[in-house]
């Protein structure tokens, strides 16, 4: 798996400077060998080249044509912002009484792998394991089942203390992982959806419904194969018409012309209603669909009608919420009901304050047009994510480390962390029941970014300043290994072995062998040998335990051996040409959702209590909480541009996902250099309020409101309606001035701004797009932004 | 020594059981008992009536649906099932509750709740923490679970007996489950 170096050089532009600097080098040094690895990663699966022990180019394997995140791998590898060795924060070490409220504000202390692996096997040796938070729980910094960080956390934790506390949903999900089982009977979000196959011929109206198809499936939680790239410019030549509801102009709705509807934000349910009503009164509605697939519709109707609280849900009364004509909801209705219509809703919706009733929403509107089931009709949750309408090849691909059973009950729902840390103990409601919030001692962080992606980070940090312990592995100086106490610096994906878990997320169709490119030149470790070093000063047993007794290529030759691959392919032949291929079968690209329910309810009930669609729950109205009902109801979120807030704070900040980041990964990358303004995260405002508050393109603004204040380059767009700004989630956090509590965000992390206050009582989960702010025009100087600089550290 | 303490969540719907005992299938996960005509499940509790030489006889008790007197159920919704008699008479009913009198191999009976139910917690433990962190059993109701494994099981490439031997599992230590899982 060589080329020589003539070759490669004919293709290849960046080996070009290459040569051009190293001039004076000798002949031997300037033909010596070019290797040519393959391995992958989330953002699509590659080969390196490495000359002289160094990555001199990424490029993709196979066609892709937009391979530009993962070429910034190779810059992530040799960045300044790489945790060389290990640290111990100074006042830690030293055992000072007020170390913990010196988090993120003073020097690390360089310390002997020997003695820091004793040191946090001390730590966690005196915490109680209901005391011990796995930070890691659902991070995803890369795709190797070897090496993953959120199972490897568990797997240790369980093996040496019989678990710890874990977070219940997730932040990108939570609301409806939590709703959507017991409406549908299944969580909707991760499953297979329809194949392409069935909805380019059927389809005839595709809603956008917060749906950005084309950014969102440019990464992977496998890895990223971007087939659908193929299948959107067939989309576009297909005929279908396609709609974007959604306050912004999408990368997706400019691509495929999409007629779009610019909602304010949050109002999506009471759209869904004024849709609904209107279908109802006009007899429009599909009663057979209702009658034989649905449940409970006979006591949501009165709610529609105003029967239950005087209100009527009228496209009237919607239009005025959600600033959409009503003549323009009466159009959509009437277009969805005479059309085949398939609804893509998004995750970004049901982050936000009553975000359980959103998927709830399109599910009843979805049964009410009847099409539930056809091929290329009805709703779908997850048509933007991880290569959704890919065929599946339904294969087993390798196997991979269990966790085992987790002895500790005491869970934190996604959004309650701050409050967790704040107020131990505390006594809230959850899904029908009280949940006592555990009394936090000890977080570990391996592979992920809490203080980044969890909301209110103001509120988070005084939180995590009253921790015993906060240790992180991460292989860069994130945000969050900047507040820790003890830092572990792990290896990248380029610098360790490791298998790929079955890529992409749904067609499954491919194995990748992610090979170690290069020696990392730091003291780095690989996170499996961490645990396993940490694994040892519990004892000889756990250690077995953790290990299996196995190194980590008899790990990666016993998870490829349970794939299905490993029955005609050797995994020599797989490890040598860096992949094993699955064909998808002809059947896969039939797959309509909930297409056997359609066609036989009886035989192929839905798993919820009535065997149909939920469209009324006694279980959720049993709960008797005045923020979550029986059934879809229009609840005012706490924050929007329908409320008195904006008077003080007259812009709706959404913060969706990230358009060349996979949330925080590559932002200390050159990439972020395409996009950032004066070192700031950008933020996209209407040209008609960038008049109002006199800023204009390319300028630093602060936004601020109660919670935070934050720094942002400013893009003056069409692209967002008025009254709304956007500022992409991901960015680094780093505060101007670390000495300072609260003190401004210096690199546009939105969730300085954005609230921990959670979707309701139901689910408690995050709800970071409801958020109201203010900006004004920055004058004077201001520091540099210092996110991807490291801290000050000292050598012992 | 038993390690686990057993919690008969029958008792709120009226039936008194102290399990004693579990049934325990080496392999599967049912327990055929072809001359009495009943097939018994793994894991389920029984109370011990008598014993003689290597052949015990238990008492199953539970609930029965109004459409088929054959099945015994663990609990009111029907999920979770203990047994199946196809000999008529031997399940006894009294409204919607059910008693069965089967007379089981000594081998066929442990008093470990854990060893019993080995095949489903172990396949659950090591198929469903592959990819996310291990969720707890008792968080969930058996319908929850229902919903929560079908979503996911496509993802664990779990075979049809394994699907069968997790769920079964699943439901027996849900939140309106009849067992609880060891501190």
């Amino acid at each position: 798996m060589t080329t020589s170096r003539r070759r490669f050089l004919q293709g290849s532009g960046v080996a070009a400077t290459a040569i051009m600097s190293t001039s004076f080098a000798s002949a031997t040094q300037l033909f010596s060998t070019v290797k040519k690895i393959p391995s992958a990663s989330h953002f699509g699966a590659f080969y390196a080249y490495v000359q002289d022990g160094k990555i001199i180019d990424i490029e993709p394997q196979g066609k892709d044509s937009r391979p530009t995140m993962m070429k910034s791998l190779v810059d992530r590898n040799y960045s300044n912002s790489r945790i060389k060795y290990p640290y111990v924060r100074k006042s830690f070490l030293e055992g000072k009484e007020n170390n913990k409220s010196l988090r993120g504000k003073e020097e690390f202390v360089r310390v002997p792998w020997e003695e820091v692996i004793k040191l946090v096997a001390k730590k966690i040796k005196e915490t109680p394991r209901d005391s011990i938070y796995n930070g890691t729980t659902d991070g995803w910094a890369h795709p190797g089942l070897v090496n993953y960080c959120p199972t490897l956390t568990g797997r240790f934790f369980n093996t040496v203390k019989g678990g710890s506390v874990n977070l219940d949903g997730d932040w990108s999900t939570g609301a409806a992982l939590r709703t959507n089982p017991d409406v549908v009977g299944d969580i909707e979000v991760y499953s297979l959806q329809t194949a392409h196959e069935q909805i380019l011929p059927n389809t005839e109206v595709y809603v956008m419904w917060g749906a950005d198809l084309f950014k969102t499936n440019k990464i992977d939680f496998a890895v990223a194969n971007r087939k659908n790239d193929e299948y959107f410019l067939k989309y576009k030549k297909s005929g279908m018409r396609f709609i974007s509801i959604d306050p912004i102009k999408t990368e997706t709705a400019k691509m495929f012309d999409a007629e779009c509807i610019h909602i304010r934000p949050n109002t999506d349910v009471a759209l869904m209603l004024g849709m609904m009503q209107y279908l109802y009164v006009t007899k429009k509605y599909d009663s057979d669909f209702i009658k034989k697939y649905t449940d409970g519709f006979e006591k949501f109707v009165p709610y529609l009608l105003g029967k239950t609280d005087g209100t009527p849900k009228t496209p009237e009364w919607a239009a005025k919420i959600t600033e959409v004509p009503a003549s323009k909801i009466k159009e959509l209705a009437n277009l969805f009901v005479s059309h085949r219509t398939l609804i893509a809703g998004n995750w970004s919706m049901q982050r936000a304050h009553h975000g359980e009733q959103v998927h709830w929403g399109i599910i009843t509107l979805a049964s009410m047009i009847g099409q539930v089931g056809l091929p290329g009709g009805g709703f779908a949750f997850s048509l933007h994510y991880g290569g959704g309408g890919q065929a599946s090849a339904g294969k087993n691909g390798p196997g991979g480390f269990s966790q085992g059973r987790n002895k500790v009950k005491a869970i934190i729902p996604a959004s309650r962390l701050n409050e967790t840390l704040l107020n131990p103990g505390k006594v809230i409601n959850f899904m029908g029941e009280k949940l006592k919030l555990p009394h936090i001692k000890l977080m570990y962080v391996a592979g992920a970014n809490t203080v980044g992606h969890q909301q209110d980070l103001n509120e988070l940090i005084q939180g995590i300043r009253k921790l015993d312990t906060l240790i992180v592995q991460d292989p860069w100086w994130t945000p969050t290994a900047k507040m820790a106490d003890i830092v572990l610096p792990a290896t990248t994906i380029l610098e360790r072995d490791d298998i790929s878990l079955l890529s992409g997320s749904y067609s499954g169709d491919r194995v990748y062998a992610m090979k170690k490119i290069v020696d990392t030149p730091y003291e780095a470790k690989d996170d499996y040998e961490i645990y396993a070093l940490l694994a040892k000063e519990f004892g000889e047993k756990e250690y077995k335990k953790f290990t299996d007794g196995k190194q980590v290529m008899e790990h990666i030759k016993a998870f490829y051996g349970q794939s299905d691959a490993a029955k005609t392919i050797s995994f020599e032949k797989f490890w040598e040409k860096g992949y094993v291929e699955y064909k998808i079968p002809k059947e896969a690209y039939q797959y309509v959702r909930q297409g056997d329910f359609r066609k036989d309810p009886v035989k192929n009930p839905l798993k919820t209590k009535s065997g149909k669609i939920q469209i009324y729950s006694k279980k959720f109205a049993d709960f008797g909480y005045d923020d979550f009902k029986g059934h879809v109801t229009w609840f005012e979120p706490a924050e929007w541009l329908g409320s008195k807030l904006v008077d003080k704070y007259p812009l709706h900040l959404l913060s969706p996902h990230a358009t060349y980041r996979k949330h925080s990964q590559l932002d200390n990358t050159w990439i972020a250099g395409l996009y950032k303004i004066k070192g700031r995260e950008p933020m996209r405002i209407n040209p008609k309020d960038a008049k109002k508050y006199g800023i204009s393109n390319g300028d630093l603004v602060e936004v601020y409101n109660d919670r935070g204040r934050l720094l942002v380059g400013t893009v003056v767009t069409e692209d967002i309606r008025e009254g709304v700004v956007a500022i992409e989630e991901g960015t680094w956090y780093s505060p101007e001035d670390p000495m300072q509590d609260g003190s401004r965000g210096n690199s546009g992390q939105p969730n300085v701004l954005t609230s921990s206050r959670p979707t309701s009582q139901a689910s408690q989960s995050c709800a970071a797009n409801t958020v109201l702010v203010a900006v004004k025009k920055i004058k004077g100087d201001v520091v540099p932004n210092q996110a991807h600089l490291m801290p000050k550290v000292t050598k012992i | 020594m038993r390690l686990f303490i057993t919690v008969v969540i029958a008792c709120i719907f009226g039936i008194g059981l102290q399990a004693e005992l579990y049934i325990y299938t080496k392999k599967g996960i049912r327990l055929p008992l072809e001359k009495q005509k009943v097939t018994l499940y793994n894991g389920i509790p029984v109370k011990k009536i008598s014993s003689q030489d290597d052949r015990v006889t238990v008492q199953v008790t539970g609930f029965v649906s109004k459409k088929d007197k054959n099945k015994l159920f663990a609990t009111r919704n029907l999920k979770l099932l203990l047994a199946v008699a196809t000999n008529p008479g031997i399940l006894k009913t009294k409204g919607d509750t059910g008693v069965l009198e089967v007379t089981v191999p000594k081998k066929s009976l442990t008093d470990d709740m854990e060893e019993a139910w080995a095949t489903g917690s172990d396949l659950f433990y090591d198929k469903c923490t592959k990819c996310h962190h291990t969720r707890i059993v008792e968080h969930h109701s058996m319908q929850d679970w229902n919903a929560l494994f079908g979503s996911m099981k496509y993802k664990a490439k779990t075979t049809e007996a394994q699907n069968e031997a997790i769920l079964r599992f699943l439901r027996a230590f849900a939140k309106d489950g009849i067992l609880k899982e060891s501190e």
